[in-house]
């Protein structure tokens, strides 16, 4: 048996498994016998050492004992975890000097800001040994929230007032509030495809970038369509909504010229939302009923609602996990699947420590806040089954920043954290 | 230096072609690294040509890119090593920075600078830039924004509309507003809701509550609570508010994020508070000289908010702190001394009829 483990360098693995990292050597073996390689691990030549002066001293790299680098493409089975190793403290030291000086500046440094705190929380984000890197500029995020100022904002209020301003009459006023209306209804799908296009963009793990390839008119047409389903249904197309736009975003989504793939069924999330809408019913029912139960049951008939509201609360929790591992676990990539370990109960003690941590220091812990959750997603998701990393290639897309721009209006990603 | 320096330090290689990590041996040259890569390759970056992109946090692996766009890669786990790079290099800070946290005195100087320069953008900044912007609003946005929050506040199904009482409140309110020129249309909705209130939207549109048309002991008291509100428009209070609410609530986003919904609307709600207070004061002594100005008796306003202050007294300690119409000893002494030497001249405001009709206007009519 091997006396060094190929994965992790372990010495003396007596076994064939190594007990550090689990990594089942004979099978790696096998697998770089059939690929034509020599099984038997054979050391690099040791370098030519250059002449150093007096303070330098010289320390060989020492040798690893293995047959190809550090982190084989290919495993039977297996799960990779991703790890976050941010710090509270570290990301305070950034935030709080980024919130100064968006202050000074009236807000013109927030893109830069934004941009900082974005490269320090990819970069601590780890998945097989190897960290995330985020390449967006703040030029490109201001350039990007610009655009979204020059060909939205401006027209949206141009649109809607500037026929009254000038006296145009009630037909230009018309048209130009139908104007303003299709405009403000396309920003949302076109803010969700951009902003996407944008962050895969710029963002890459072992060098290899990530990318949205959808196509933004294709995916403004059904939003639109869904958006019509919803009103009709009275809201219970929503569910459907909600996986069908994932399922766009996931398969039009890249690592390299690997594609993500999306498995998910249209009515997966619906006994979720079913669930939250009764919870609902309930809630306004309780509240109907109290000022009747009062006369009965006094003061006690409160407690009627307040349950009620607790139930409403758990529900919705519950939905949000069930959506979040719903999504996750059907999203494959290369032959590996997400999975996700996300449990409501978890979840719910996760937001209720961010609310007392953000109430109790007036939002001074915003940093630790973003660190617990960008650690608890990485904590709760992992990829498994067998991929090879290795046959990934670079397929970089250019994407524009006006998306992103657009994003900067929605509550859903505002914020320098 | 603690850790003498070292040359040759092991890492990773990414081509930026391929997504495989190979192992490099990296080693220091004089103007440039060298990296031997598994497999074969060996490539030379001159210093000049390498940039650090990651690093520059305790226990974050040393990654150094090459290239434009979509560069190489080289990434060094163990941190000294950018001790060694920069010694080697000659090549220090901003290029190549060593991990390790900010200062302390530069984060505690960011805190203490953030703080102040949010109280002072708060407390000054913010409501000098509103009422620049406030004053540059045209009356017909105020119009229609006020337009709106009266149908929101006051849906049409909650109005009080008896004929009577709506024409003799009009001629009350017009006769207030004639006695400034301005370019605001006045208009007045009594809301069927029993608290003593009344508030006024941007853009002329006033909204009195039907329990103070009934606490109202005259109907120079009703024009009192008129003039104030209407110095409230034309000082444009409701305006200047909005707009300082807004800024602040974008300023509060994009520092703590969207996780501060719950800051917003704390931020928000003192916000109401503090703008009030000041424009309160402005709004009671405006609105008193107008009272003169359209020969009405100043002394009602004051009644009305003697009662009203009765009425705070008796209400619980915390609900007097939150009222956002304080109606203090001070502030009735201020108005008394205003109205001081201006007895006599005065024109009732409304006919016992009219006032009757007012006080009736809630009264459904067969």
């Amino acid at each position: 048996m091997a006396d060094t483990c190929p994965k992790c360098g372990r010495p003396a693995v007596g076994s064939d498994q190594c007990p550090g990292c689990g990594f089942v050597i004979s099978l790696y073996d096998r697998y770089l016998a059939e690929r034509g390689h020599d099984p038997s691990r054979k050391s690099a030549a040791a370098p030519a050492v250059p002449a150093a002066s007096a303070p330098i001293v010289w320390t060989p790299v020492p040798r690893r004992e293995a047959g190809g680098d550090g982190s084989p493409s290919w495993r039977a089975s297996e799960s990779r975890l991703l790890a976050f190793h941010g710090a509270g403290r570290d990301l305070f030291s950034i935030w709080i000097v980024c919130a100064f000086l968006t202050l000074a500046t009236l807000g013109v440094y927030y893109f830069w800001a934004k941009t900082r705190v974005r490269h320090y929380l990819y970069g601590q984000t780890e998945i097989e040994g190897d960290r995330f890197a985020y390449h967006g500029t703040g030029e490109e995020l201001f350039v990007g929230f610009a655009k979204a100022v020059v060909f939205f904002i401006i027209p949206i209020i141009l649109l809607s007032n500037a026929p009254g301003w000038f006296g145009w009459g009630l037909m230009a006023t018309k048209l130009g509030k139908l104007g303003a209306t299709v405009l403000t209804g396309l920003f949302t799908p076109l803010a969700i495809v951009g902003a996407r296009r944008y962050r895969l963009s710029r963002t890459s793990w072992r060098g290899i970038r990530f990318s949205f390839r959808g196509d933004a008119k294709t995916f403004v047409a059904r939003f639109v369509g869904w958006s019509i389903l919803i009103f009709l249904t009275a809201g219970f197309y929503y569910p459907v909504f909600l996986v069908r736009k994932q399922q766009y975003l996931t398969d039009h989504s890249y690592f390299g010229n690997a594609r993500f793939r999306f498995t998910g069924e249209a009515s997966g999330l619906m006994t979720a939302y079913l669930r939250l809408v009764g919870a609902f019913a309930v809630f306004f029912t309780a509240f109907m009923t109290v000022w009747i139960s009062a006369l009965f049951f006094g003061a006690a008939a409160l407690l009627l609602p307040l349950a009620a509201g607790a139930l409403v609360v758990g529900v919705w929790i519950k939905f949000a996990a069930e959506k979040r591992c719903y999504f996750w676990d059907h999203t494959e990539l290369e032959g590996a699947t997400l999975r996700c370990s996300v449990t409501p109960g978890a979840l719910a003690r996760l937001y209720l420590a961010n609310a007392v941590l953000l109430l109790m220091t007036l939002g001074l812990a915003t940093p630790w806040v973003k660190v617990r959750n960008a650690r608890f997603t990485c904590e709760t998701l992992a990829l498994d089954g067998p991929i090879d990393i290795d046959a990934i290639a670079q397929d970089a897309q250019a994407a524009p920043s006006t998306g992103e721009g657009l994003a900067t209006f929605f509550d859903t990603d505002v914020g320098i954290g | 230096m603690a850790e003498p320096t070292r040359l040759e330090w092991a890492g990773f290689y990414l081509d930026g072609r391929s997504a495989a990590r190979r192992r490099a041996v990296v080693r220091l040259m004089r103007t440039g690294l060298e990296a031997s890569v598994d497999g074969g390759d060996t490539v030379w970056w001159p210093y000049a040509e390498i940039r650090q992109v990651q690093g520059f946090h305790a226990g974050e692996p040393v990654r150094l890119e090459r290239g434009d766009g979509i560069a190489a890669a080289l990434v060094v786990p163990d941190a000294a090593f950018i001790e060694s790079l920069r010694h080697v290099s000659g090549v220090t800070a901003p290029r190549f920075r060593r991990a390790g946290r900010r200062w302390a005195l530069t984060v505690f100087g960011a805190a203490i600078g953030a703080v102040v320069l949010m109280v002072i953008l708060y407390r000054w900044g913010i409501p000098a830039a509103a009422r620049v912007v406030a004053d540059r609003v045209p009356v017909s946005w105020e119009d229609r924004l006020g337009a709106t929050i009266v149908d929101q506040f006051a849906p049409a199904n909650r109005r009080c509309t008896a004929p009577e009482g709506q024409a003799a409140l009009d001629r009350l309110l017009g006769r207030i507003a004639a006695a400034e020129p301005s370019p605001y249309r006045f208009r007045i909705v009594v809301l069927d809701d029993r608290q003593v209130n009344a508030f006024a939207a941007p853009g002329g549109h006033l909204v009195v509550l039907r329990g103070l048309l009934q606490r109202a002991r005259s109907p120079e008291e009703v024009a009192g609570v008129l003039a104030h509100e209407v110095q409230h428009v034309l000082r444009r209070h409701a305006t200047r508010a909005i707009i300082q609410r807004a800024s602040t609530g974008v300023l509060v986003a994009a520092i703590f994020g969207d996780v501060s919904g719950l800051f917003a609307f704390a931020v928000d709600a003192a916000a109401t508070l503090a703008y009030s207070r000041e424009h309160e004061g402005e709004a009671d002594a405006e609105g008193l000289r107008l009272l003169r100005a359209a020969r009405l008796d100043p002394r009602g306003m004051i009644a009305f908010f003697e009662s009203m202050r009765k009425e705070a007294e008796r209400a619980p300690r915390a609900f007097r702190y939150l009222s956002t119409h304080p109606s203090t000893d001070e502030r009735i002494a201020g108005l008394r001394a205003l109205a001081a030497g201006s007895e006599g001249a005065f024109e009732p405001a409304l006919t016992g009829a009219e006032w009757n009709a007012v006080r009736a206007i809630c009264d459904r009519h067969g």
